[in-house]
């Protein structure tokens, strides 16, 4: 396929995952935040915003760590090119420059959650779990839509791949900044642990699956290597190397490109795999995730290396020359 | 008690109604639509017709307009209200249009080699060579089976007598064919109850006839030729229609940055490596699409795009150089064209036109500018125009200097009386002027799609029926016999 189109889809995938992504971050934030005020909420909204990676825009613009200032710069602030709100308009503005290549379902469930979202931004904070809920169900809507709508050839498997990518790589790094964030910690809070489950939509699983008390060790073990939850990092590193496999297959061409992501994506995913759980705790845990997080970036470098050619910027969408683009038509 | 007619204050005017023969009486083949239209009662008709702007909105069918730093949205507007042709009526159009179209391709082909039509004086030389789109460098290239304008649009009138005009062709890059798909499905969605009491041609084998064709014209060296439709991108009013067409066709829609042009062989980037093309269906102009031959600073195009075509490496639908034939002072000689290479009478006429081009109509023009429509010659989308019953003085004025100015390029042509259709408005129904564009595909055959854009002037009192300009569209229905 076209190596643009393959570029937006991959961004398209990334972009939905990560507007959920920071739905759900925010949603569970303003709940912790709510009770407890031994919880230092500026503190908590400031590791929010690293997480969400807007950290350098709130120190430097000097917007508040609160619910009002900071919870609303990540979910519907338009500038933040991170918020909830932008990375579903970078969705479908992606989406539409490739349209011919998703399923119209897909692109209108795109649309659709787009227009939706956008017209309750302005009163988000009234009720703002109802609004973190729209954009989660909108997502959710939207991966049954593409999965049971689209060929499951190359297209959708850049659409996997993008999702795949981000959940890893955002669930490797929620759980290494709250072990930072805890080091200092004397005592556990449980509570804390337990909002880093409802990041990752997890919490229900995690009591009936592994226990019902809740520690920094088994949350770690459960996010990190559970096979068969799929948010564990495991079991996004697994599709990676999967659909990477896959993308070869389908191609039927298999060049040293192909050959560095396998190897990049399949040390990411052994790292994982062979892991000792007692070195990655939050005391003992600073090497691993060192590791593993440049892995994760190593691997997503050679992405575009490798499908897209090399010195061809390539930015669905987004180029400069409307005046040119607006010729006659008759 | 009858309940009364949605119709009792609805008015023809002066104008031929599509609708009423006179005020009450619907012509035959409006009278079912007209009572399934009184079975619904106004709340149900704004709810339905709510329903498809929802319909064109989630499927994002919309155009932008653009204006300094933004671009709004806006839903092509739709009225609900089909414009229904009975089979023997449609059977002139189709006729009409077949014998106009070969009779322009024959043209085309003539003026790119022999140039038969101009040695004989039928069209003064100079008027063509004086084109804005004429390419002479590309006489004596001879092009696949020797089409040259494989898609068609040609927009028809009526006057108040209810007769046929073609207004003008459009031969480069017609748009609207999407919107003719994309109008259809949701009247079948929306209002199926109107579908009952007709038997309505059906509009989807247009998109498996155009790829066929495309297919017909590719180079010989390959029985699967790959086929890409190139768009100059998402920020061109008619970009919906460039995807929903790639889609419908399930080729490739490519931009100019996709490909590239090596030893006279066009490539398009995949993740796979280069693939070569065989037949590019282009929605960019002959300007912009290689800054090698034409516009330098296209980045639009791909440079060797032409030298490709040239070799005979690619081919291109429509060709390069089609524009001659659209242009509008060229139109007023399409009948001259079919007596020439068909010895056939035109079976569509001409809207009558003055070419500035001959001084004893542009004294005509420059006297009578506040009772003629004067157009640029080569323009679209309404715009460098001049309706001059609805102008004012400082407009003609401005009109006087430009066409004296450079009076080769404008022509003008009596005002018509268009024709009227009833659409939907907040409190009933109001006639607007309305216009028909059929779209043709020229292949092994010549098909036209029976039906095509009615495109209505829904500002109140208005001529313009382009979307730029505010104006809208209807479902075409063409009766089977």
């Amino acid at each position: 396929m076209l190596s643009r189109v393959a570029n937006a889809l991959l961004l398209i995938g990334r972009s939905i995952e990560r507007a959920e992504h920071v739905a759900r971050v925010v949603d569970v934030t303003t709940n912790l935040t709510l009770d407890g005020p031994v919880r230092d909420p500026e503190r908590r909204w400031r590791h929010v915003a690293e997480i969400c990676r807007a950290r350098a825009d709130i120190d430097e613009d000097g917007i508040d760590a609160t619910f009002a200032g900071t919870g609303r710069y990540l979910a519907v602030e338009e500038s933040n090119r991170g918020s909830s709100i932008a990375c579903l308009t970078t969705a479908r503005e992606t989406a539409r420059s490739v349209r011919e290549s998703i399923s119209s379902e897909t692109w209108e469930q795109i649309n659709r959650l787009y227009w939706q979202v956008t017209e309750r931004a302005p009163y988000w904070s009234r009720n703002p779990h109802d609004f973190f809920q729209s954009v989660k169900t909108g997502c959710h809507l939207l991966h049954g839509v593409i999965d049971d709508t689209m060929v499951h050839d190359e297209g959708w498997h850049f659409l996997s791949l993008g999702k795949m990518l981000e959940r890893l790589t955002n669930t490797v790094q929620l759980i290494d900044l709250e072990r930072e964030y805890s080091a200092t910690d004397v005592t556990e809070d449980p509570g804390v642990w337990a909002a880093v489950l409802k990041s990752c939509s997890a919490f229900e699983a995690y009591k009936r699956g592994v226990s019902s008390a809740v520690t920094s060790h088994d949350v770690i073990k459960f996010l990190m290597f559970g096979t068969s939850f799929p948010r564990s990092s495991l079991y996004c590193a697994i599709q990676v190397t999967e659909i990477v496999r896959d993308i070869t297959l389908t191609s039927g061409v298999k060049g040293t490109r192909d050959i560095v992501l396998e190897r990049l994506s399949g040390r990411v995913r052994s790292t994982l795999e062979f892991a000792d759980p007692d070195e990655t705790t939050v005391a003992e845990g600073d090497r691993f995730f060192k590791t593993l997080r440049r892995s994760c970036h190593d691997l997503e470098q050679a992405i575009p290396e490798a499908y897209f050619l090399p010195g061809h910027e390539v930015r669905p969408g987004f180029l400069d020359i409307a005046p040119q683009q607006q010729q006659q038509q008759q | 008690m009858q309940a009364k007619s949605p119709f009792f204050a609805y008015d023809t005017g002066s104008f031929f109604d599509e609708m009423f023969a006179s005020p009450g009486q619907p012509r035959a083949h409006y009278r079912a639509l007209v009572e399934a239209l009184g079975h619904m009662d106004p709340a149900e008709r704004q709810e339905r017709q709510r329903a498809v702007s929802q319909s064109f909105f989630n499927q994002g069918i919309t155009f932008t307009v653009y204006s300094e730093e933004e671009g709004i949205e806006k839903i092509f507007p739709f009225d609900p209200i089909p414009r229904i042709i009975p089979a023997d009526e449609w059977r002139i159009i189709d006729t009409g249009l077949q014998q106009r179209i070969i009779a322009l391709n024959m043209f085309i082909n003539d003026v790119y080699h022999d140039q038969r039509i101009l040695q004989e004086g039928i069209i003064p030389a100079e008027l063509v060579l004086t084109g804005v789109h004429f390419r002479p460098e590309f006489v004596g290239f001879t092009v696949p089976k020797d089409v040259y304008i494989h898609i068609v649009g040609s927009d028809l009138v009526r006057d108040e007598h209810g007769t046929y005009y073609v207004l003008e062709d459009n031969l480069r890059s017609p748009s609207g064919v999407s919107y003719v798909l994309a109008n259809r499905q949701v009247m079948k969605w929306v209002f199926p109850n109107l579908f009952e009491q007709y038997q309505v041609q059906p509009v989807d084998s247009y998109s498996s006839d155009l790829i066929r064709n495309l297919r017909w014209i590719a180079p010989p060296h390959t029985d699967n030729p790959k086929i890409v439709l190139l768009t100059p991108g998402i920020y061109n009013s008619a970009y919906f229609e460039h995807t929903y067409l790639a889609k419908q066709m399930g080729i490739d829609l490519v931009e100019g940055q996709d490909m590239l042009v090596d030893n006279n062989i066009v490539y398009v980037q995949t993740t796979k490596g280069r693939e070569r093309v065989d037949v590019i269906y282009r929605r960019i102009d002959d300007d912009f699409l290689d800054p090698l031959a034409f516009r330098p600073d296209s980045l639009l195009g791909v440079p060797g795009l032409v030298s490709a075509y040239r070799a005979g490496n690619v081919s291109l639908a429509n060709t390069i150089g089609t524009g001659i034939a659209d242009d509008k002072a060229i139109y007023a000689y399409v009948p001259e064209m079919i007596r020439f290479y068909l010895s056939e009478e035109p079976i569509i006429p001409n809207v009558p036109t003055y070419l500035g081009y001959r001084e004893s109509d542009l004294a005509y023009i420059l006297d009578n500018l506040d009772s003629l429509v004067v157009k640029a010659t080569n323009e679209a989308g309404g715009y460098g125009m001049l309706i001059g019953p609805h102008s004012t003085k400082a407009q003609q004025m401005e009109f006087r200097h430009k066409v004296a100015a450079d009076p080769r390029n404008y022509i003008a042509q009596p005002t018509l009386s268009l024709s009227r259709h009833p659409a939907m408005d907040e409190d009933g129904f109001r006639g607007c002027h309305v216009d028909l564009r059929p779209y043709v595909l020229y292949g092994e055959k010549v098909t036209v799609m029976p039906g095509g854009l009615t495109r209505v002037a829904l500002r109140a009192g208005s001529l313009v029926v382009n979307s730029s300009q505010g104006g809208g569209s209807k479902d075409t229905w063409v009766l089977a016999e």
